[in-house]
């Protein structure tokens, strides 16, 4: 299993730059993710690509973008560019849900270069994992240009029964260099 | 002290001045003790104490002469013989003066000075013989060595001196002693001397003071009695029990006041009430009160017996009877002479009295009293009275003749109009009878209108009596309509409350609803800062997950802080949802609590109208309970018209029926009236069967 879970952690490591794999080889046998929600799902990204967690502040659109990018902020004097994970990711918008409630992940100024954030719904915790709760195998129907890392099965005791939820761990550098591409 | 009253005059001075004398000596004999007390001790202090003083004096001047012969009997050898006789006589001098001390009456101390004395100067004697001796021998030694200071001689001697000395100072000492006691029973004698002459002094003007008392109190009660009996008072008596010569004199004279006033004051008294029978006896010949009295008892008892033999002769009619006063003398005699002439005064006229009342006992009443008798004074009246009776009843008797022939004339008069009288009223009877059949008639008339009154009377009190149970029933209404509006009035006022209360209701929820609003409100700010903690912890755990193993702590830490911040949002979330149910609530409180108001204003507005409703009905009721009150007023006023109708009719009946009687009384008077007219005919011819006796009578008496 373990070797397995090597393998194919390394597919997405040679896509993706070096430090993500590199942290989590560093963490051996255990890494660390940010849960967030969005939508009625649960997400993950890799805890180093994760600079701060923001609440929402009113967004300034930008003329002539993609659909993703939602526009900037003002963080504390830098400007910052504000991805919608929800429409990069295809994920249908609750209309329901309105922005106001969401927070902002600011990401690791290496993944982009430039200063970027993406809006979440909600953000729920940060989680340490262990690799065999991963499950890289079940992504199979995605499209190519998917940046599913794997499926986290998060084991919580509800009751005595032993409940697994099911985490989406994404590579947001690949999401962030598809976005980038499009650019 | 009865005995002192009972002694004689002469006893009771002679003891009084007894009681003074006794006391005088007794005075006169404490004096004497004194004095002779006095003079025992002048003598004691001669006899004893000077005449030692006095040998003591000779003793001291022989021992100095004796003390300077020594001198002259050892220095001057030539007068040694004259010294020694000049020697010997001064102690044999001294010798008698002791001896004559020694036999005196001495004390104990006297005697011990005396043996000092005797012991010392027995030594003296002898070295002054021892001294002699030794100058006769020319020893001069032995003679300095005696006559230096300190030798036996020089010592004896200087006691010797000192002895006598002592003597001197003892008897000096008694005579003192003496002298102040003489002095202290002077004193006390003054003193009690001056105390009984006090005594003595009011114990003697006590007793003259009583003696006084007891003569002269009773003397002046006798001079008072006598004053009494001057002034004819005989009731007092002295009454003295004692025994002396006032005593004695005071029996005497209450005994004359028995005397005068039993005897001689009692039989005047009996006189002066006409009891003549008392017989008294002179006492002895020399009485004269007694025979004086006896005399006036027998000269006013023949005066009453004469007296007495007139007054029964003038009773008895025997009017020639008189008195003889040649019995009696002065006043007496003067008594029955008046009396005899008194009689003659009284006899003539009333034997001239007699005959003419004889006179006029015959009917002759033309007698008079003969002009020729004299008489005076009441029998001037008698007299007058007498002739006077004649005049006026001749007088009168002519009047009664005139008088009985007017009366015949009238008598026939009267028998005429009582015949016409007797005509008339049987005319008056038959006309009354007419009048009371008509009166009948008109009675029955009356009658029936009456009847048909009192059918008109009972139907109107009908209407009243049942207008009376209409206004009863109206009555009961109105109360009963007082009644509910009072309830509806009590019922509005609980509607009121009601309002009130829901008022308050509503006003307290709407402070508990601003009260949740606020709670609310803190509840947001609760689940705002939950939110914030939440995003610091999450922070917190990005930024210790970075710093690798170093922030594995802080990582801790940080979780735990993002667990209480959900926890605390979890709860701001429960209590927010609490307060939206408690919100609710509140909102459905109010909406009952408005509810509630609408039904309670609706309530008051249907009360409202019950209230009016009631007011119409009191009112409508009061119409018709005037309406009520009206037709029985009418009813009273219609029964009050037939009660003055039948009243009305009443009296037409009663007239009638008074004229029916009266008719019927004038018919029976009428009747009467005949009879009374027989009656009058019959008294009339009896008049004139009187009238013709009368002038038959009357003819018999002289006028």
């Amino acid at each position: 299993m373990t070797t397995a879970g090597q393998q194919i952690m390394k597919n997405p490591a040679t896509a993706a730059p070096v430090p993500g794999t590199t942290s989590a080889k560093t963490a051996g046998k255990t890494f660390q993710v940010l849960e967030f929600l969005l939508g009625r799902e649960h997400f993950a990204i890799d805890l180093f690509d994760v600079r701060e967690v923001v609440e929402y502040t009113p967004i300034t659109q930008l003329p002539n973008t993609a659909s993703c990018i939602k526009g900037i902020i003002d963080l504390r004097g830098e400007i910052t560019t504000i991805v919608d994970l929800k429409d990069r990711l295809h994920i249908p918008i609750d209309a329901s849900r309105k922005d106001e409630d969401g927070r902002f992940i600011v990401l690791d100024e290496k993944l982009t270069g430039v200063k970027t954030g993406i809006l979440v719904d909600d953000v729920l915790a940060v989680s340490t994992f262990e690799e065999e709760d991963v499950d890289k195998t079940s992504t199979a129907g995605a499209e190519e240009d998917d940046a599913i890392v794997g499926i986290i099965k998060k084991r919580s005791k509800d009751r005595e029964n032993e409940v697994s939820e099911l985490i989406i761990w994404i590579d947001i550098r690949q999401a962030m260099s598809i976005m980038e591409k499009k650019k | 002290m009865s005995f002192i009253d009972d002694m004689k005059i002469g006893k009771k001075l002679i003891g009084g001045f007894v009681i003074v004398l006794l006391i005088m000596a007794m005075i006169a004999a404490y004096g004497y003790m004194s004095a002779q007390d006095a003079a025992s001790r002048s003598k004691v202090m001669y006899e004893t104490n000077l005449a030692a003083i006095d040998k003591m004096g000779l003793v001291s001047a022989d021992f100095q002469q004796m003390r300077a012969e020594i001198y002259r009997y050892i220095y001057v050898p030539a007068a040694r013989s004259a010294a020694t006789t000049t020697i010997d006589g001064l102690k044999a001098s001294i010798r008698a003066n002791i001896d004559s001390y020694s036999n005196l009456d001495l004390t104990d101390k006297d005697k011990a000075a005396l043996n000092s004395f005797e012991t010392n100067y027995a030594t003296f004697i002898t070295e002054y013989d021892k001294t002699i001796k030794a100058a006769d021998a020319n020893d001069m030694k032995t003679v300095d060595a005696q006559l230096a200071a300190g030798s036996p001689l020089i010592t004896s001697r200087t006691n010797a001196v000192a002895a006598y000395k002592e003597i001197i100072k003892l008897n000096q000492d008694n005579a003192a002693a003496l002298n102040k006691a003489s002095g202290d029973a002077a004193a006390a004698a003054a003193l009690y001397m001056a105390i009984l002459s006090i005594a003595g002094i009011l114990i003697g003007i006590g007793v003259a003071l009583y003696m006084a008392r007891s003569i002269t109190a009773p003397i002046e009660q006798v001079g008072k009695n006598l004053k009494e009996l001057s002034n004819g008072h005989l009731g007092n008596r002295l009454k003295l029990s004692r025994k002396d010569e006032i005593g004695e004199m005071a029996a005497v004279m209450d005994q004359f006041s028995d005397d005068l006033q039993n005897n001689v004051i009692g039989t005047m008294k009996k006189i002066a009430d006409g009891d003549l029978s008392t017989e008294l006896k002179a006492k002895d010949i020399q009485d004269e009160i007694t025979p004086a009295l006896m005399t006036t008892t027998n000269s006013l008892r023949a005066l009453v017996s004469e007296a007495g033999m007139l007054s029964k002769a003038a009773v008895a009619g025997q009017l020639s009877t008189r008195g003889n006063a040649d019995k009696f003398k002065g006043g007496y005699r003067e008594v029955i002479v008046g009396i005899n002439q008194t009689l003659d005064g009284v006899v003539a006229p009333v034997n001239e009295a007699m005959r003419v009342s004889g006179e006029y006992a015959q009917g002759n009443f033309t007698a008079r009293v003969d002009e020729k008798l004299n008489v005076q004074g009441d029998f001037v009246k008698f007299k007058e009275a007498l002739n006077n009776v004649g005049i006026q009843v001749s007088k009168a008797l002519t009047i009664i003749n005139q008088q009985v022939g007017d009366l015949a004339a009238s008598a026939e008069e009267a028998n005429a109009s009582v015949e016409e009288v007797s005509a008339g009223s049987a005319q008056v009877a038959k006309n009354a009878s007419g009048v009371s059949v008509n009166a009948e008639k008109a009675t029955q008339g009356v009658e029936q209108v009456q009847k048909a009154m009192e059918d008109l009377s009972r139907t109107i009190q009908d209407v009243a009596t049942k207008s009376e149970l209409v206004a009863k029933i109206v009555q009961d209404t109105t109360n009963y309509s007082r009644e509910g509006m009072e309830l509806a009035r009590k019922t509005e006022q609980g509607m009121q409350g009601i309002t009130k209360s829901s008022n308050d209701v509503n006003q307290i929820i709407l402070e508990i609803k601003a009260q949740m609003d606020k709670i609310s409100e803190i509840v947001n700010l609760i689940t705002d800062l939950a939110n914030q903690t939440n995003l610091l912890a999450l922070n917190a755990a990005i930024e210790a997950a970075r710093a690798g193993d170093a922030g594995r702590g802080f990582a801790v830490v940080a979780t735990e802080v993002k667990s209480l911040a959900v926890e605390s949002r979890a709860s701001a979330e429960r209590i927010s949802e609490m307060i939206d149910n408690l919100q609710k609530q509140t909102l459905s409180a109010v909406d009952a609590v408005s509810a509630a108001n609408t039904g309670v204003k609706e309530g008051s507005a249907a009360l409202h109208e019950t209230l009016t409703s009631f007011n119409n009905i009191v009112t409508s009721i009061d119409k018709i309970s005037q309406n009520v009150s009206d037709v029985a007023a009418a009813a009273e006023e219609q029964a009050a018209s037939v009660e003055e109708v039948t009243a009305s009719v009443n009296e037409v009946g009663g007239l009638m029926q008074n004229t029916t009687r009266e008719a019927t009384d004038a018919a029976a008077a009428s009747e009467e009236s005949s009879a009374a007219i027989d009656q009058i005919t019959k008294v009339v011819a009896n008049v004139n069967t009187i009238v013709d006796k009368v002038t038959k009578e009357v003819s018999r008496f002289k006028c």
